[in-house]
């Protein structure tokens, strides 16, 4: 009954049909803010990126697959977007990523003294690390994509997808302890 | 260090990404390896630090939305006319760019003609010529000083008026 509604909607979104991608919208939104967050680090830039995901999404409706899954799909497009910001960054020689002080009250309301600490270093070392292994980690660690998921989203096999886990579990780790160290240190 | 003394088969073993035969392996392993039994342990926290990290959603905020959905709504109802003003905008990108490479492409000969043309010379006087040029400005300079001196002042004779008493 939910694969048959599903190809329902993906007809409907073919032909651009405003309800369906509204509906749409209204699913996924959080869930795509929240990962944007979770890879970036940065309220107001996930918010940003949302807003692009989806109006891409949009754009890009006639092309859409019979045979799709909508929320892979969007993640998909979401990963593009944030990597198309890093390259873009990456170019220009923008500012460093910083968190505005909404982000840091938001976490200090969410979390108590030790897990705000934790959190910081995770965001900065997943920020430290290249997009292809922290979208990785990200969609099958935090998201809980499983291999074959993660490699739909990312366009690559299953097998490359542990190869890249294992790969970026070691970067994380290395990038974790520096950050971690940089902390204390600032403590002191 | 064995052939199970590697971190991408504890990665997979702690996905539970392996064959039962390997995993027995690695299991058997890890018991008696302390490196990898750290590594096991590292591996485990990073997994639960990430989960934690995924664990919190917080609502995307309501002007966020709002934007997205006003775009979305305007973008339903003037399909075609967004559509032009995209076309046009790019069609105006191309013709700038196209004119910009018109210009540079005409300039470039000139520029290079100029920058190929020799340094001026420069002119070396003879004694000679010299003495000449010396002579000449010495006569130039004392008939514009004749020329433009200025006339002799006078003495003035004031007049004097006499006013009635």
């Amino acid at each position: 009954m939910a694969m048959v509604l599903e190809a329902a909607l993906i007809e409907q979104l073919r032909r651009q049909e405003e309800d369906a991608f509204t509906l749409v919208y209204e699913r996924h939104k959080t869930q795509i803010f929240n990962y944007l967050y979770r890879l970036s680090g940065d309220w107001e830039l996930a918010g940003d990126l949302t807003h692009d995901t989806f109006l891409s999404a949009y754009e890009s409706l006639p092309k859409l697959r019979p045979d799709s899954n909508i929320a892979p799909w969007l993640y998909r497009i979401a990963t593009n977007r944030f990597r198309d910001l890093l390259r873009r960054r990456r170019v220009i020689n923008w500012l460093p990523w910083t968190d505005g002080p909404a982000s840091e009250a938001r976490l200090a309301v969410t979390g108590g003294e030790e897990t705000l600490s934790e959190r910081e270093s995770v965001k900065a070392a997943l920020a430290s690390m290249k997009p292809e292994y922290s979208t990785c980690l990200v969609l099958r660690l935090a998201e809980g994509f499983s291999s074959e998921e993660t490699g739909a989203i990312l366009g690559i096999s299953a097998e490359a997808v542990r190869m890249r886990l294992s790969r970026a579990r070691v970067m994380f780790k290395a990038a974790y302890e520096i950050a971690e160290s940089g902390e204390h240190d600032d403590g002191l | 260090m064995t052939m199970v003394c590697d971190v991408v088969a504890l990665s997979r073993y702690l996905d539970g990404e392996l064959p039962p035969e390997q995993y027995r392996a690695v299991a058997e392993h890890v018991v008696a390896c302390a490196p990898c039994r750290a590594e096991l342990t590292a591996l485990r926290e990073i997994n639960r630090l990430m989960v934690d990290w995924g664990s919190r959603n917080v609502p995307l905020p309501i002007d966020a939305a709002n934007r997205t959905r006003a775009e979305i709504g305007r973008r339903a109802r003037f399909p075609r006319l967004l559509a032009l003003s995209r076309a046009s905008s790019a069609a105006v990108g191309t013709a700038a760019a196209a004119l910009l490479l018109m210009v540079t492409m005409n300039l470039a000969p000139l520029y290079q003609s100029i920058s190929a043309s020799p340094p001026p010379r420069v002119q070396t006087r003879t004694p000679e010529l010299q003495q000449i040029t010396e002579r000449y400005q010495l006569k130039h300079n004392l008939e514009s000083m004749l020329i433009h001196s200025p006339p002799p002042v006078w003495p003035v004779q004031r007049r004097h008026t006499s006013l009635p008493d």
